[in-house]
């Protein structure tokens, strides 16, 4: 139970790492966002934004396309770095490794967790940590479709 | 080493195609053909009495230094000025009004629900009007009114002790009967800010004096009778106002940005503070004025 409990938590950092650096690596991109669409900073005008169902949508395909790249960069930065290094940076922080055998089992691997990023399928990435804790290998649903794991 | 550039690459790479990705967006629509959308919404007063809950109450400091924003912003091509307000205080609402006039840049007003009083004031300042058939709209008089405590104070034996140096001094108080002296002087001053209200409004409309006093009784109209009157240019709603800012600026593409006055954690604070202490002691029912100040003191509004 132990062991399980600090996998998971090693795992979790260098995702948190991860995410981090691709904030760093789309932030034109996010900045981008902002410059076109003017989200209030405080509360009461972000809530009066978020309740204005008008004020997204005329938004709605320029959200679609900046979503779609930061989810491409998102997958390409993990999956280059998995199939070439057997390690994204986070993982290397928190010392553990990918077992795979080409780059398109890493494609698929981390399509779940760049999905985070795009638009309404972020859910799968939820469904895909579901699976994790609950089976007793402590696979992601990915993991098991594109037969990788990671290892310490 | 090679593991060291395989690190950088990747990231530089993926860093520049962002880079680039944000660059090569379609750059004309949105630095250049901006048009400004600022909003009038509640009693227009000078410093604001927005709360956390109902966000009413705009403040014309405010709509003034986005005015001015939008002015200096080369970017901003026209200003959307978003009205749903019944009106406010009569240096507030010239302030506003006073900051359309001088704007560089072509103003349309939006007329939502209601633009009435000190708020149509504000809209006939802009280069063109538009409402839909059944907003509210004109309202165009002066009220001063308050509460007069007297009699009651009389009832419960409460002595009102008059204490003034100058003696117009308490003129207004609450806990008195207004003398018929004091009636025709605050009468004369309402009917001056009355006239000066008028007379700016025609000028601004560019239509006769008369016109604008004929229908200048304090009678709101709708729409639809706005626009029989000349009160107002457009019938319509959102897209019509895009429409008419397209005419006025030539643009075939606008790129609208909603500006939004920003508050402090206190003031949020003391607004939410405020809002639950007024409607405790409101109970039901409310008109579309929400001005009667009980206190001493005159406040002219429009």
């Amino acid at each position: 139970m132990k062991k399980r409990n600090v996998y998971f938590w090693r795992r979790s950092l260098a995702f948190v790492i991860d995410i981090f650096i691709i904030g760093l690596i789309t932030s034109p991109l996010q900045g981008l966002i902002n410059k076109r669409i003017p989200i209030p900073k405080d509360l009461p005008g972000l809530i009066e934004f978020l309740s204005n169902s008008n004020a997204l949508e005329e938004h709605r395909s320029f959200l679609l396309l900046i979503s779609l790249l930061i989810f491409l960069i998102a997958l390409a930065y993990w999956s280059i770095l998995e199939a070439m290094l057997k390690q994204s940076l986070g993982k290397m922080i928190v010392n553990v490794k990918v077992e795979s055998k080409n780059f398109l089992q890493c494609v698929i691997r981390n399509l779940s967790k760049a999905l985070l990023f795009f638009d309404m399928l972020f859910f799968i990435f939820f469904i895909d940590i579901i699976v994790m804790i609950i089976n007793k290998e402590h696979l992601r649903l990915f993991e098991k479709l594109s037969k990788t794991r990671v290892v310490r | 080493m090679r593991t060291a550039r395989i690190i950088l690459i990747t990231l530089l790479s993926l860093f520049f195609i962002s880079f680039i990705v944000s660059k090569l967006d379609t750059k004309e629509v949105i630095m250049q053909n901006k048009i400004a959308v600022i909003p009038i919404k509640g009693a227009i007063t000078v410093e604001g009495t927005g709360d956390f809950f109902s966000g009413s109450g705009v403040s014309s400091n405010t709509v003034t230094e986005f005015i001015k924003k939008s002015n200096e912003d080369e970017s901003i091509k026209g200003i959307i000025l978003e009205i749903n307000s019944p009106g406010g205080g009569v240096v507030a609402s010239e302030e506003i009004a006073n900051a359309v006039k001088e704007s560089k840049k072509p103003v349309v007003s939006w007329i939502r629900e209601v633009g009435a009083s000190g708020a149509y004031w504000i809209a006939s300042a802009s280069d063109a009007i538009v409402a839909d058939p059944l907003s509210l709209t004109g309202s165009i008089g002066v009220v001063s009114s308050y509460l007069e405590f007297g009699g009651l104070i009389e009832e419960h034996n409460i002595t009102y002790e008059r204490l003034v140096s100058g003696k117009y001094k308490d003129t207004g108080t609450p806990f008195r009967e207004l003398k018929e002296e004091e009636r025709n002087i605050l009468q004369s001053k309402l009917d001056i800010v009355y006239d000066y209200f008028i007379t700016d409004v025609a000028n601004n409309r560019e239509m006769e004096k008369e016109k604008i006093q004929e229908i200048a009784t304090g009678m709101f109209y709708l729409g639809s009778e706005a626009k029989e009157t000349g009160l107002i240019d457009y019938l319509g709603g959102k897209e019509k106002a895009l429409e008419v800012m397209k005419e006025l600026t030539g643009l075939e593409e606008l790129q609208l940005v909603s500006f939004q006055e920003r508050k402090s954690l206190f003031e949020l604070l003391r607004g939410a503070s405020a809002f639950s202490s007024f409607y405790i002691g409101k109970g039901i029912g409310s008109g579309l004025y929400e001005q009667v100040e009980v206190k001493k003191g005159f406040n002219l509004v429009v």
